[in-house]
């Protein structure tokens, strides 16, 4: 006899899921829900309902922790768990009813990247961050962000590669894999491409995929923007 | 210096192990001192398709365990001078290599100052895949002119960018060679089958040597004899070519526009 009748057995397995992850530099909640409150009214369709994880890695203490989840939920997004090393934010946690994530080692840096470093980081002043550029074609299996940036990639991105990018993104060459800008919810955020038979695109989370309505574009050189809540492709 | 050639595909049965046998007898008798390793260890067919099976007393298990040396499990081919093949277990498991045991027999191969060392991968991305590629100065990517093919070795080349110990020392990358295998210029023409052109543009490395489809291909590796040695087919004939090219010389590339049979040939068979 199988456990589970009809619809099949039971099962337990890994799974790897994008959560949005939420840095706290501070546990000052004041200022946390003024920054949150502003990031979340840029997207709102983005944010929605959408899991979130604390990450107080940086942090030795957080005095408060419930209310740092309050001030998540009122967002509307839903906090899931934490991130920190600490007993005591572990064991806020514990009684908050969230799971506790073990800080992530140091990312090593992207396979296709031998990428050049970005050009120096962030230059204060402005707040201009030099965009990421990638020389070489984006292999399938492949991941690039662009953190606070924009992307360009001369050359393909391939089947079942995915870039994204909290900026825009510029491919020159075929885009035949998922591009995803505007990551952290800027509306204003692009997609370029030189040749367009792309698997997904997204902009601050608002996705498509191309179908028969979109035969005529590609193969074309198409931008990709955000108006209205919906995604416009024009022939560029 | 000792070179490694990892021969990869991500994909089965396209024909890597075909490849290397090839690949390696064609460097062989171009003077250079070579030995070709089976890693696909628990699924051994090197040794099948160089028609040396019955030879293998020890294998690459064996060495790498211990249980015999580099030299007792080198099997000198019996045609081609310079030729040495490392069989694989066929009844060990695959995590039975590991990155030391590997580089212990490749430095032996080194101190043997073997010039080319050819390892011919499993196919997939798992363990022996990874051992395979792992110490590559050089790789062939072996595709067929097929999407799903295609994407594997697009697969492959991302890995092959990130997982060698060249990228995590920071050495210049391994170099990429593609070589299209089954090609039949007359399915490309009639729209069943990627052209060359098609597979560049995706996969965007230098192509190395295509290779015709041809029934006598199957016939050689069941008869245990190399395509290479076997001058009358196409097949072997594109071989050749490619070890040329991989040697330095400039050959240009056959095969890959269709030729309508003459009438001879067609009632006679001639080399396809």
């Amino acid at each position: 006899m199988t456990v589970g009748g009809m619809a099949g057995d039971f099962e337990l397995k890994g799974g790897l899921f994008t959560l949005t992850a939420l840095k706290l530099p501070c546990d000052d909640v004041a200022a946390l829900r003024a920054w949150l409150f502003e990031k979340v009214a840029q997207a709102p369709a983005f944010f929605a309902g959408a899991p979130l994880v604390v990450d107080c890695a940086a942090l030795a203490a957080v005095s408060d922790l419930a209310a740092v989840c309050q001030v998540v939920t009122e967002t509307g997004m839903r906090p899931v768990a934490v991130v920190s090393e600490q007993a005591d934010v572990i064991e806020q946690a514990g009684r908050l009813g969230l799971s506790c994530l073990k800080p992530a080692r140091k990312p090593k840096p992207m396979p296709a990247a031998s990428l050049p470093e970005t050009a120096p980081a962030l230059s204060a002043p402005t707040g201009y961050r030099a965009p990421l550029v990638v020389n070489k074609p984006v292999r399938s299996g492949q991941q690039l962000y662009a953190r606070d940036q924009d992307l360009i990639v001369i050359g393909s991105v391939n089947r079942d590669a995915e870039v994204v990018a909290d900026g825009h993104i510029h491919v020159y060459g075929n885009l035949n894999g998922k591009a995803i800008a505007g990551a952290q919810g800027c509306a204003q955020a692009r997609i370029f491409a030189m040749s367009l038979d792309a698997q997904l695109v997204v902009v601050a989370g608002v996705y498509m995929t191309l179908d028969d309505d979109h035969a005529a574009l590609r193969g074309r050189a198409v931008q990709i923007r955000l108006t209205d809540g919906r995604l416009l492709l024009d022939p560029v | 210096m000792t070179k490694i050639v990892v021969v990869t595909s991500g994909k089965g049965g396209v024909g890597k192990t075909t490849t290397s046998a090839a690949f390696a007898t064609g460097l062989a008798r171009a003077g250079k001192k070579t030995a070709v390793i089976d890693f696909d260890i628990g699924l051994r067919n090197l040794d099948l398709v160089l028609g040396c099976e019955r030879r293998v007393v020890y294998d690459f298990v064996n060495v790498i365990q211990g249980e015999a040396t580099l030299n007792q499990a080198l099997i000198k081919d019996k045609r081609t001078p310079n030729l040495f093949i490392l069989a694989a277990s066929q009844t060990k498991d695959k995590d039975a290599l590991t990155i030391e045991g590997v580089e212990r027999v490749l430095d032996t191969l080194r101190e043997q100052a073997f010039d080319y060392v050819v390892c011919d991968s499993p196919a997939g991305i798992e363990h022996g895949a990874y051992m395979a590629l792992y110490f590559a100065d050089e790789a062939l990517i072996v595709t067929n002119p097929e999407v799903s093919s295609v994407r594997d070795s697009d697969r492959i080349l991302g890995i092959l960018a990130a997982k060698p110990r060249r990228a995590e020392q920071d050495q210049a990358a391994v170099k990429e060679h593609l070589v299209l295998t089954r090609y039949d210029a007359a399915r490309v023409k009639a729209g069943q089958m990627l052209s060359v052109e098609d597979v560049l543009d995706i996969l965007s490395i230098p192509l190395l040597g295509v290779i015709p489809e041809s029934h006598t291909v199957l016939e050689a590796s069941n008869g245990g004899e190399p395509i290479i040695l076997n001058t009358a087919s196409d097949a072997g004939q594109a071989y050749q070519d490619l070890v040329n090219r991989f040697l330095g010389d400039t050959v240009p590339m056959r095969f890959i526009v269709g030729d309508r049979p003459g009438l001879f040939q067609r009632i006679f068979g001639g080399g396809k």
